[in-house]
């Protein structure tokens, strides 16, 4: 069960950046940006990949 | 009405995705084929496929009977991105060098060791698990991209069309496969899974509206994810570098 929970969650910092980025992105929504939610998002996730891999 | 675009990308994000899961789950089979005989490798990898096919016949079905596509969209979009980021930030370490790049032929090695003495019984639970586990991201990358667009039938074909090509490949080269590229397709896999995953995401939280280009904005996100993971890994290494002329 917990390599399935880690296949699927990965650790903490994986879960928090991803958590982030999707809530930014959701409030770029809510204020009716919602095109450019999206390459805020991407943008957050490839810092947060960067980050990520630095940690590394 | 799945645009050709995405069609293509969907399956063949699939297939490549499929395709890296597989070549390390037969590097555990032909491990254990080469220590204890081809029968109690193949029995298992073949008992561990069908479970992955209970699963996937069940998991589809049962997915089939939520209503509400926007939740299982955001859901999947999710996951995909959890999936993606851990690969994408592994790929960029690699490219780095701050991480050792997965040497397959390294594994093949330490398994051989480990199953020297071992009974058949332990093999078999080493081979089942290997592919069970691998086969297991397998079905989960099938019904995360597959699911959302009605293509969960083609994207399991084109899993299992991953599956009969690397076994046919391995099995002429009779071999660890040290020399796929590892790095380079998990960097490019990720980069697909975490466009589809922002694009399905944000699809879910905004409507149409979150993409004015369409599917095209998959194409694009695949590009900007991969051009930036490997300017992020350039410029790592370069700081490393960097770093070790200092001190």
């Amino acid at each position: 069960m917990s390599k399935l929970l880690s296949l699927i969650f990965g650790d903490l910092a994986n879960v928090a950046a991803v958590a982030a980025a999707v809530a930014l992105a959701e409030l770029l929504v809510d204020v009716g940006r919602a095109g450019m939610g999206g390459w805020l998002l991407a943008a957050t996730l490839i810092a947060a990949g960067a980050w990520l891999a630095a940690r590394q | 009405m799945v645009s050709l675009t995405a069609h293509v990308g969907i399956l063949s994000a699939t297939f490549l995705a499929a395709a890296v899961e597989w070549v390390e789950a037969f590097t555990v089979v032909l491990a254990v084929a080469l220590s204890v005989g081809w029968t109690v490798a193949g029995t298992a990898a073949l008992s561990a496929l069908v479970t992955i096919g209970a699963l996937v016949t069940l998991g589809g079905g049962a997915l089939d009977l939520s209503a509400d596509i926007g939740w299982i969209r955001l859901a999947i979009g999710a996951f995909l991105l959890l999936f993606g980021l851990r690969w994408y930030a592994k790929a960029i370490a690699r490219e780095a060098g701050r991480k050792a790049l997965h040497d397959e032929a390294k594994a093949f090695r330490e398994t051989t060791v480990a199953l020297a003495h071992a009974e058949h019984r332990a093999a078999w639970v080493v081979a089942y698990k290997g592919v069970f586990v691998e086969g297991l991201e397998v079905w989960l990358i099938i019904v995360a991209l597959g699911h959302a667009r009605g293509m969960f039938l083609p994207a399991t074909g084109s899993a299992l069309l991953a599956l009969l090509v690397v076994a046919a490949a391995g099995m002429l080269l009779r071999a660890p496969l040290a020399r796929v590229p590892e790095n380079a397709m998990k960097s490019l896999v990720a980069s697909a899974l975490l466009s589809f995953g922002t694009f399905w995401t944000l699809e879910a939280l905004g409507g149409r509206a979150a993409w004015p280009l369409g599917d095209v904005s998959i194409v694009l996100l695949f590009a900007v994810y991969g051009a930036a993971g490997w300017m992020v890994a350039r410029a790592l290494r370069a700081s490393a570098a960097a770093w070790q002329e200092e001190s």
